[in-house]
């Protein structure tokens, strides 16, 4: 795994070579089938998200289960300067469908690290938005099969997904470390 | 380790035809020189070797450095490690960062691999016991005009090359480029100087030159 830091407009990372061709390939596999329309908000379509937790297959277990580890909570403890080692591990399999737009906003507190890897191939401009302020772009994260872009909470970094950028479907997972109760357990890797 | 701590010149590329040439036309600044032996390479170049890269400069290159340079002059390095790598290790240093086409970068990149035989760079640098430089001497066994591409299908494919692996392959090599040069493109910092095809190579001189006096 690469990462390259960014110091604007926040500070923020760009992440590559995040999975081996083995897991990508597993990755591919449980992708949900059905995509979701993303209007503005993904918070609307909690109840058809697929996240990652004990019910999964034992091959998806696998996959992500190094993200549960010491050693890679240590990496992102490190480069953001957030303490990931206690936070609960949330996982989505993310499939949006072409159109797929999302607002421009801050993550919550809650989620100590917002690290998103996309999956399948597609165009560059499906990828992230993020912005200068509310108003101003700063850049799109490219969108390519393997990389990705990570935030955190001591950080606002202000981001979205362009109206009509993404013309097909949108594959990526989304990885948090999070803090608090969080109420909806059965998104966590351990339920609570 | 005094070296790390001079003030030398790193232009930080993808490697294509471009950018070597444009190496070229900044070392001929008078007032860069040419080292007595050649400078030894910077990590991104021997990585598949040497995994930790803290442990390389510290171990390898900078005892190179000290064999090859003469203190009072300054040197050009090519490499293609990000400018954040660079300054981690050489925090003095003038960072020239050059962005290109993507494109045509992964195309100059994939045609090389695919049409040059590999030779092993700076091989007097790595332990014969290298477990990384075994495997390539394995391969150079079986296929004495081993290329690069024929290591990548290895690695991905168990196999050696096959001209049905291009898409894939040219596809794995533009992803890598076109990340880095998103990099490259939205790197702004005081310490370093961006170039690209449309820059004016006058204007990097004069603003080197600058520097260096």
């Amino acid at each position: 795994m690469n990462i390259s830091k960014y110091e604007q407009p926040t500070e923020w990372f760009h992440v590559t070579d995040v999975f081996s061709d083995f897991e990508l390939d597993i990755i591919d596999k449980f992708i949900p089938q059905t995509s979701l329309d993303i209007n503005g908000k993904r918070s609307h379509n909690t109840v058809k998200r697929k996240f990652v937790n004990v019910n999964s297959p034992i091959q998806l277990l696998q996959v992500f289960d190094k993200f549960d580890e010491w050693q890679m909570r240590k990496v992102f403890s490190e480069i953001t300067g957030v303490d990931c080692y206690n936070g609960k591990l949330r996982i989505e399999l993310v499939n949006d469908n072409a159109g797929a737009h999302l607002e421009k906003h801050i993550d919550i507190k809650e989620k100590l690290i917002t690290f998103q890897v996309y999956i399948n191939e597609g165009n560059l401009d499906w990828g992230t938005t993020i912005y200068k302020d509310w108003e101003h772009e700063h850049a799109t994260v490219p969108f390519i099969r393997n990389s990705g872009w990570l935030t955190h909470k001591n950080v606002d970094t202000i981001h979205g997904i362009k109206e009509n950028s993404v013309t097909g479907q949108r594959h990526s997972v989304l990885i948090n470390y999070i803090e608090g109760d969080w109420n909806d357990t059965e998104q966590l890797f351990h339920l609570q | 380790m005094t070296s790390f701590k001079d003030r030398h010149i790193f232009v930080t590329a993808e490697r294509s035809r471009a950018s070597a040439k444009f190496v070229k036309n900044i070392a001929q600044i008078n007032s860069v020189v040419e080292a007595c032996k050649p400078l030894p390479p910077t990590h991104d170049i021997l990585k598949k070797f040497f995994k930790n890269e803290k442990e390389y400069y510290k171990d390898i290159f900078d005892a190179e450095l000290s064999k090859s340079i003469d203190e009072n002059s300054k040197y050009v390095f090519y490499t293609q490690s990000k400018p954040d790598r660079i300054l981690e290790f050489f925090p003095n240093s003038i960072i020239i960062n050059y962005t290109q086409d993507p494109k045509q970068v992964a195309k100059d990149i994939v045609d090389d691999s695919v049409n040059s035989v590999y030779d092993i760079e700076y091989d007097y640098l790595i332990p014969q016991d290298n477990t990384y430089l075994r495997f390539i001497n394995i391969l150079k066994q079986q296929r004495e005009d081993l290329t690069k591409a024929d290591i990548w299908a290895f690695e991905h494919k168990k196999k050696f090359w096959q001209d049905k692996y291009y898409d894939q392959y040219f596809k794995n090599v533009e992803n890598k480029v076109v990340s880095n040069m998103f990099y490259r493109t939205n790197i702004e910092r005081d310490d370093i100087i961006n170039f690209n095809d449309k820059s004016n190579i006058k204007h990097v001189k004069t603003k080197l030159e600058d520097l260096l006096s």
